[in-house]
Formats: structure tokens, C-alpha cells, sequence
């Protein structure tokens, strides 16, 4: 049995149909016109002092979480912020949640994603500008001190980080008292207030970090909320882009289904919210031209060895077949009845993937719409 | 207490318990004579926790406030055990093989559940207390089945949760329109959570586990998940029942997806009759209606 590298010159299937997790599988093959459109977003951010709320919309399997993901890789955002001459942003993909407490689900996302270690570590000896500023925001002397908490590096980070998950016993939580630190956080406003005071400090003076990006993936659900967790939402994105005025970035990734579709967001995303959002991308079904183009891309960053057809081990005849025979379908559907095809040539043994071998497959990898 | 006599199915008291937030609704609900059958009861008892099971999984959410909801549900869930039927008083009257005749009467081939006995109990309650009796179900496949029975005895009414959070809006001076949207809002999203989350849950796993040779080997299986995902995204229930059987029929073979979608079976009841109407879509009407068309209580049929 050959092996799949040598039969097919690559390096793994590259199609693969959950988004990548592994840093150097997220590569961004094709559709330049997209990719520019988020540069030119991020870069603006970096570059200007100003909070920003972008809508990308598109339906299942368009690219909007591998978007998210790719551009929260660290080497991307180095590229982009060393274009603008600035520090690298803070960025981070959550889901937005469905359950009872959604302001709590997302302070404990970002929680998760917080690695006050390496933050110390960037902002050492900035640690008394850092307090004064601390200071100025809100009148809250609770809040500055849980933040002053995250960036003393006197306090253990993992004490800290305890505290923030609200699983201190009260033994622990006398350790604190000397911070200041005299009660537990424990309802949304709380919750907003340390996530604001703390991107706040991690975009000061655009030092360490130039601006937080935040993707907010599956932004649909909202429309599983009832109309109290709808308020909530709504209210917690009116607030942070008020208390970080300067320095945040918010993408919101909308799938359209037969729930919500773009016309719908004014039932769901109220006025105050929605006259905020400065662009709205749309992840279009690609066109065969554009498929083809995304398609040779991909390829070349998983090819091992070379060839002269840039569609191997596909002949351009079967591409351009899948493609008529696909009609307008989602990137997520080509790649399905191309990851399909290639394992089922490859369990059989043939190579390249002619007409021939399409045919024989075509039942099993064609999606069908009913 | 009013006379008006409530049987409650077991779809309709899991809704009403989640989406009862501050215990409102169960005061609203004891100027109504209730009525729950035994067999319905158990249903309930095993099934009521689903709705949290995901949240529980979920790694965001709140652990400390879901022990707190699953005490809710205990508490909620005594209230509803207070209405419960022993069902031997009826047997003792009428014969244990009472259901039965009664799904023989019907020509109802499922097995003995809910909605059967039921609609048994509500024949026997109007029977013995010479009364109407109002059946709240939200398994609208249920309620079409058995109207027709319920017309021609006579019976009375088989109506979902919408219906019954007007009677009790109408019956009860405190309880405001924004109330009632806020109740009809929350059933709305007690249902599109389930359906988003079942369309997640099937499309993770047919994005990990449907590969090529998964399709060669179980073709009909991968084929039914695809039709279900689709169905879902377009939200077309009455499709939805065939991939139900399906997977009923096929349960100890593909074991791994129907576990997955058992959870959800309220999804699989939510419209009859290809094209009929829909819970999802009533209350969407509902929500809109009551913003310009106002539902009269006592106090308000002097002023028309």
C-alpha cells in the first residue's frame, strides 16, 4: 500500500471539516478580498485609538470561526501590528453563551484565556503607572483592587486566579484582606467591571498591547435567549465599549439559519448596540473562480514535492464537475466532498483523482441539499 | 378556585417549570383545578432534568446557580407531585385494562405513554364529574391524533402552554401583558435552545466521526444525520418525525446518536401535519398579537 504522502504529495488531507486548532494547520488559502477586509480592521485598531464593533455574517460553514481563529494567532497579529509599528492586541474567540447567566459565562471565558503570569511579566516596572491608572477608573475601590491583584506580582497568580473564579474558602480569602480585597465578586456588574478595568489596563498607553480583539463566535444564539438574557447581552456589549472607549475591537460571527438571518438582527440587537457596528463583513458562497483559487492555495501549503497540475491530486476537470455539480454551496460542503473523495480514493488505492474515479464516487460525495 | 378542570401533559409541565423563574406561575396556577395523570408523572420525573444536563457538561456555566436550579426543579416538581392521580381509584372503577380499550377505541398503535392516558383520564374526569375538561399538551402530533376522540365525546379541549398562560393572564388582574410576553418569550427560547443545541450536537459529531469510511459502512445512518441537520437549520419538524423513527427503530444498533437525540424529543413534537401550525409559530403570532390586540380580563370588557 502506498503511502498517502507519496501518492497523493501531501503532507495530511487538507480539508478538513472541523476548524483548526493546531496554530500551523490555520492557514488562510484564497479569498484575499475577505483577508484584506480584517487586516485593514485590525490594523485601524492597532493604529487608532477607538472602539470598534464589526458584524460577520454568512451561513454554516463559511469560514467565520477559521477567520477568528487564524486571526488570533500570535504570528499574524505580529505581522499586522509590526506593519503599524505598534505593540501586538490582546485577542481571544469565545462562543457566546446560551445558558441562564451569560454575563458570567463570558467573564469566565475570558478568565480562562488569562495568563496573569505572562501578563505580570510584560508590564513589569510599569507597575506604579499602572496603579495610578488603576485608580482613575470608576470610583469603585473593590474593582481597582482586584485588578491592582492581577498585576502585583507580590500576590501568587494562582491565588489571584482563584479569586477570579469565585473558588476561594474563606481561609484563602483572609489572605487578600491586606490587598484590599474584602469581598467575593459576585453579579454582573462586577463581572463587566473587572473585564473592563482589566482590558483597560492591558491596551494602557497602547504599551504592551495595542487593543483587545474580541471575537464573539455563534453570535446566532441570541435568538435561543429569552428577553431578559437578550437585555443582558445587549447591555454588557453597550458597556464595555463605553468603559474601554479607546481600545476594543468586538467581531460578532452571525450564521444565518432559518432562526436569524442579518434582517433580523433589530429584533435581537437593540438600537444602541446596532448603530455601533462599523462594518458588516459577508462570507459570500464562493464562486467557482474564487473556489479554485482557494483551492490551489490550500494545496500548495500542505504539498510535498512538487507537480506541474496545482490541483493535484485532483485533475481540473473533477474540481470544475464538484463545482457545477455542487452549485452554490458553502466552503464547508466543497470541502466535505473533497476530503470525501480524496479518502475514498485513497482507501481504494487511486491516484490521480480523474473523471473516472469521480464518477464512481460521485453518489457518496456529492452534497445533496434535500 | 374557579371550575375550570386542567389536565396537564407532561411536555407542558416540564415548560412550565422552566420557564416559571421566580415561582409566579405555579400561584397563577392553583386558582385551576389540576389534574396530572400517574403515568404522565413519571415522564416527568424522567425527563425533567434534561434541559440542564448540557448546561451541566458546559464548562461556563455557573455550577454553584445549576445546584441551585436543580433544587428549583425538586421544589417546582413537588408542587406538580401534589396533583398527581393515583391512577388505582380509576382501575378500581373502570378495570386495569382501561388504557388499553381506550387505545383500542383510538387506534392508537404506540405504546401505553402520556398522551394516552390522558386522554383516557379526561374522558373518565368529564364522565364522573359531568364537566369539561381542558388538556394542556405542547405535542402537537398528540394533539392532532386526539382531538378528533375529544370532539365527538364531547370531552372538551386539548390546548398547549400558550393557551394556558392566556387563561391564567386573563384570570389574574396582577399578571401584565409584559409578564405574558416574558413567559412566551422564555417558551420560545426553551424550545430554539434545544434545537440549536441538538443541530450542534449532531453536527460536531458528524464533523469528527462521518469520514469516508464511516459513509461506506453505515450510508443510511450518515444519510439520516444529514437529513436531520438540514431539517433542523430550516426548521421543518414534520420532516423531523421520519428521522425520529428512524433512529427509534434503529436505537441498539446506531445506540451513540440516538442517545444524542433523545434528549431532545419535545423537538421532534412541535408541528403534526406537514404545513400545520407549530408551537414555535404560535407563540411568534402570540408575541406579536398581544402588542396591539388586547386579551380582555374582567376589568377590561366594561371599556370596550
Amino acid at each position: 500500500m502506498t503511502e498517502f504522502n507519496q501518492k497523493y504529495k501531501l503532507t495530511t488531507n487538507p480539508f478538513r471539516l472541523t476548524p483548526a486548532t493546531n496554530p500551523k494547520e490555520l492557514v488562510w488559502a484564497g479569498f484575499e478580498e475577505i483577508k484584506v477586509k480584517f487586516e485593514r480592521r485590525i490594523e485601524r485598531s492597532i493604529r487608532i485609538p477607538n472602539s470598534t464593533l464589526v458584524l460577520n455574517w454568512g451561513e454554516y460553514g463559511s469560514g467565520k470561526t477559521h477567520a477568528a481563529r487564524y486571526f488570533s494567532k500570535s504570528e499574524v497579529l505580529s505581522g499586522l501590528a509590526s506593519k503599524a509599528q505598534k505593540s501586538i492586541p490582546y485577542s481571544m474567540v469565545i462562543s457566546l453563551p446560551k445558558g441562564k447567566e451569560p454575563v458570567y459565562s463570558i467573564y469566565i471565558a475570558i478568565i480562562d484565556k488569562l495568563n496573569i503570569e505572562d501578563i505580570r511579566e510584560k508590564f513589569a516596572g510599569k507597575e506604579g503607572d499602572l496603579d495610578k491608572f488603576i485608580e482613575s477608573i470608576g470610583s469603585n475601590i473593590h474593582i481597582q483592587n482586584v485588578i491592582k491583584a492581577i498585576f502585583n506580582s507580590s500576590i501568587p497568580y494562582l491565588e489571584v486566579k482563584k479569586y477570579l473564579y469565585g473558588n476561594m474558602n474563606s481561609s484563602e480569602f483572609k489572605g487578600l484582606s491586606a490587598s484590599g480585597i474584602l469581598r467575593v465578586l459576585r453579579d454582573d456588574s462586577d463581572y463587566s467591571a473587572v473585564i473592563a478595568g482589566l482590558f483597560s489596563c492591558l491596551t494602557f498607553n497602547k504599551e504592551v498591547f495595542s487593543c483587545i480583539i474580541i471575537w464573539i463566535d455563534e453570535f446566532e444564539d441570541i435568538a435561543v435567549l429569552n428577553n431578559t438574557n437578550i437585555d443582558k447581552i445587549n447591555n454588557y456589549i453597550r458597556e464595555i465599549l463605553d468603559s474601554v472607549p479607546n481600545n476594543l475591537l468586538l467581531f460578532l460571527n452571525l450564521t444565518q439559519s432559518a432562526l436569524i438571518s442579518v434582517e433580523d438582527l433589530g429584533q435581537y440587537v437593540y438600537d444602541s448596540v446596532r448603530s455601533r457596528i462599523k462594518e458588516r463583513i459577508s462570507f459570500d458562497l464562493p464562486s467557482g473562480k474564487v473556489f479554485k483559487d482557494y483551492l490551489i492555495h490550500l494545496l500548495s501549503y500542505f504539498r510535498e514535492g512538487e507537480d506541474e497540475n496545482p490541483f493535484f491530486p485532483f485533475e481540473e476537470n473533477v474540481i470544475d464537475r464538484i463545482i457545477r455539480e455542487q452549485g452554490s454551496a458553502s466552503l464547508r460542503q466543497f470541502n466535505e466532498s473533497l476530503s470525501l473523495l480524496l479518502e475514498l480514493s485513497d482507501m481504494d488505492e487511486k491516484s490521480p483523482i480523474d473523471m473516472n474515479v469521480f464518477e464512481e464516487y460521485k453518489e457518496e460525495i456529492i452534497w445533496h441539499k434535500d | 378556585m374557579n371550575n375550570i378542570c386542567c389536565l396537564l401533559d407532561a411536555c407542558t409541565v416540564i415548560n412550565l417549570i422552566y420557564i416559571d423563574n421566580d415561582d409566579s406561575l405555579l400561584k397563577k396556577l392553583s386558582s385551576l383545578e389540576i389534574h396530572i395523570n400517574d403515568i404522565v408523572f413519571s415522564e416527568i420525573r424522567d425527563n425533567v432534568y434534561n434541559r440542564i444536563l448540557n448546561l451541566e457538561m458546559d464548562k461556563y456555566s455557573n455550577k454553584l446557580e445549576l445546584r441551585q436550579v436543580r433544587k428549583d426543579i425538586d421544589q417546582k416538581l413537588s408542587f406538580f407531585r401534589g396533583k398527581k392521580n393515583n391512577n388505582q381509584e380509576l382501575f378500581r372503577d373502570l378495570g386495569s385494562d382501561y388504557f388499553n380499550k381506550i387505545a383500542e377505541l383510538t387506534k392508537y398503535n404506540k405504546r401505553t405513554n402520556g398522551e394516552l392516558c390522558s386522554t383516557a383520564h379526561a374522558l373518565y374526569l368529564s364522565r364522573m364529574n359531568e364537566n369539561k375538561i381542558f388538556f394542556y399538551t405542547d405535542d402537537y402530533p398528540a394533539k392532532d391524533y386526539f382531538s378528533t376522540f375529544f370532539n365527538y365525546q364531547q370531552i372538551g379541549h386539548i390546548k398547549d402552554s400558550v393557551d394556558l398562560l392566556i387563561l391564567l393572564f386573563w384570570l389574574d388582574d396582577k399578571f401584565s401583558v409584559k409578564m405574558l410576553d416574558d413567559f412566551l418569550s422564555e417558551l420560545h427560547s426553551q424550545y430554539v435552545t434545544q434545537i440549536s443545541d441538538l443541530k450542534s450536537c449532531l453536527r460536531n459529531f458528524y464533523a469528527e466521526k462521518v469520514n469516508a469510511k464511516f459513509k461506506r459502512e453505515k450510508k443510511e445512518l450518515a444519510h439520516n444525520i444529514t437529513a436531520l441537520i438540514n431539517n433542523l437549520d430550516r426548521m421543518e419538524f414534520n420532516s423531523m418525525k421520519l428521522s425520529w423513527q428512524y433512529f427509534e427503530k434503529n436505537s441498539k444498533k446506531h445506540n451513540e446518536v440516538f442517545n444524542l437525540i433523545k434528549n431532545y424529543h419535545s423537538v421532534f413534537e412541535l408541528e403534526a401535519t406537514p404545513n400545520s401550525d407549530t408551537l414555535l409559530g404560535k407563540i411568534v403570532l402570540t408575541r406579536e398579537m398581544i402588542k396591539s390586540k388586547k386579551i380582555y380580563k374582567w376589568g377590561d370588557i366594561c371599556t370596550i
